[in-house]
């Protein structure tokens, strides 16, 4: 499984002298598993990937969404295999009570907001709902999703191949206090317990002797707030050690975090990890 | 009159090490001038950085006024909204103008919780006071600022404004995307835009790309120094670069354009530009 880190930065693109080593744009991980293409999250990051796509003549394309917020689909009108004949893209995404990931994308797309609605496009695009923790298969990829505490209905994802495991756990709180998720509030005491133990499960199974963790770290502990739906990476690192990772990638950095406060987070962090450790940096490449 | 320019990108940000000098925010443009309160065009994010700066005045103690006037409601015009801070501070006052009627419903969908988990500061008690106004070809004042504003050719199917800001007898020209596909299309920009100290323009394409990107809704750099030199403004500012342009094409771009005797900058972030009262002789 060869894996490229397209985009790393959380909430909104930042364009700033002051993160050019680890990156601005928002979240995309491209995947290779074998000769079949996934991508995940369709932040800023995609655009760049998109043309690499069109130009090698990229036909099947799997695109695997956690969640709707503008930072992980907005870069999706500027993937430039949307308007590439006989490509068929298919786009993935856990199943929304009223709102299918389809219809979001296409409310992105329409005017007077944007040029080119999603039907213009010259290629095939084809939108999939998946079940919370039910598992599916894209070529001779096994993938799982299951849902995670985020406001919104947000999923992270599961990719093994080749006997190698990728486990993305983003956008989420993992251990905090609040419960964000549609639909999960204002419960009885007994089903607010069950959802804190029901997401808390959901994170193990995505993490579950993970290769790779790619694990939203957005917080540093000074900064947490309980209801915005982000993590810090100690949580990440209790979360490693739950589910036995070899490594963990910081995730979803905040929005102003510099190059050298990165630098300082991951090393601070390497030394406390019982497992390999690095922060997300946009155009790193490696191979499971 | 004052104007710093805060972002400069068209579609979308594009942070890259090969965007560091011109910079990779979208669009949005600063005006300071005497007695008037902060005024912005357009809301790309640009705007988010701008609104960290205002933070450090009136507007971080609840006490900003401001008028944002949007072009149109592209993404790339608007995407800045959720995270301009100043909206999140009871107390400040903000206005925006845009040219739909449907503008406070179009901002509103930015905000849905599906996209956007900011608070919908749009809604009474959250934030900001807001207030959204929508605009067709008027004239209006904003404090000692004179505003103009006409409908500009962008694209079919979304209204588009260009504008023209004038205070202390200096005056500039906004047109950040637009298309000329008749004469008439170029002379809503030209009387817009005559004389001008400034003219921020368009320059998304270069004369060779423009043909693939036929009405498109964008025009290429020779279109701007045409109009430029129509109107005979004081100095065109190259604006809306193309995502994949690099620092070193823009430079290139900047050096080949020599354009009739004007003159031209391409607009990098961080650039502040100062126009001196002007006193007329009696």
């Amino acid at each position: 499984m060869q894996i490229t880190f397209r985009g790393v930065r959380g909430s909104y693109p930042t364009a700033t002298p002051h993160n050019i080593r680890y990156g601005g744009n928002t979240p995309c991980i491209e995947v290779w598993a074998g000769e079949t293409c996934l991508i995940i999250d369709a932040g800023t990051g995609i655009r760049s990937l998109g043309r690499e796509l069109v130009e090698r003549d990229q036909r099947e394309i799997h695109l695997l969404i956690s969640h709707t917020h503008w930072d992980h689909i907005q870069g999706f009108p500027h993937f430039a295999p949307q308007d590439s004949e006989k490509t068929h893209i298919h786009v993935y995404a856990l199943s929304h009570p009223n709102q299918c990931i389809g219809d979001t994308l296409r409310t992105q797309q329409q005017t007077p907001f944007h040029t080119v609605s999603i039907d213009e496009g010259k290629a095939q695009i084809e939108f999939i709902e998946v079940n919370d923790g039910q598992p599916f298969t894209i070529g001779d990829a096994q993938i799982s999703c299951h849902r995670l505490n985020h406001p919104s209905i947000t999923g992270g994802y599961r990719i093994e191949y080749d006997n190698k495991t990728l486990s993305y756990v983003s956008d989420v709180d993992l251990y905090g206090p609040t419960l964000l998720g549609e639909g999960m509030k204002n419960g009885s005491p007994e089903e607010e317990q069950a959802w804190h133990q029901q997401l808390q499960n959901n994170a193990r199974d995505l993490a579950h002797r993970a290769d790779l963790m790619i694990c939203d770290t957005f917080f540093l502990p000074e900064e947490y707030q309980h209801d915005w739906g982000h993590s810090r990476p100690e949580d990440a690192l209790r979360l490693g050690d739950e589910a036995a990772i070899e490594c963990l990638a910081l995730f979803h950095h905040e929005p102003h975090r510099s190059d050298s406060e990165i630098d300082a987070v991951q090393e601070q962090y390497r030394k406390e990890a019982p497992f390999d450790l690095f922060a997300s940096a946009e155009g790193l490449k490696l191979s499971l | 009159m004052k104007v710093k320019i805060w972002g400069t990108r068209a579609q979308v940000s594009s942070p890259h090490p090969r965007t560091q000098i011109y910079g990779g925010n979208t669009v949005c443009v600063e005006i300071q001038a005497e007695n008037a309160p902060a005024l912005i065009l357009d809301a790309g994010m640009g705007i988010h950085w701008l609104g960290n700066h205002l933070m450090k005045g009136a507007f971080g103690r609840g006490q900003g006024q401001g008028h944002i006037l949007l072009t149109h409601v592209h993404w790339d015009h608007i995407q800045g909204i959720p995270f301009f801070a100043p909206m999140l501070i009871p107390g400040n006052h903000l206005t925006i103008y845009g040219p739909d009627a449907a503008l406070r419903s179009q901002l509103l969908a930015q905000m849905q919780p599906a996209f956007c988990p900011v608070p919908n500061f749009f809604s009474a008690g959250i934030g900001a006071d807001i207030e959204v106004k929508d605009l067709s070809a008027s004239e209006f004042s904003i404090g000692a600022v004179k505003v103009k504003t006409v409908r500009i050719h962008h694209c079919d199917d979304a209204a588009c404004l260009g504008f023209r800001l004038e205070a202390d007898g200096r005056s500039i020209a906004y047109v950040p995307d637009v298309e000329y596909l008749t004469e008439a299309h170029r002379q809503q920009t030209i009387s817009l835009a005559d004389g001008v100290d400034l003219l921020f323009h368009d320059a998304m394409l270069k004369a060779e790309e423009y043909p693939d990107h036929l009405g498109q809704g964008h025009c290429s750099i020779d279109d701007g120094i045409d109009i430029a030199s129509r109107a005979a403004v004081g100095k065109l500012i190259l604006f809306s670069h193309h995502p994949d342009r690099s620092d070193v094409e823009i430079d290139a771009m900047l050096k080949a354009a020599t354009g009739n005797g004007i003159a031209i900058d391409a607009a990098s972030e961080g650039t502040e530009y100062t126009l001196c009262e002007r006193n007329e002789l009696k």
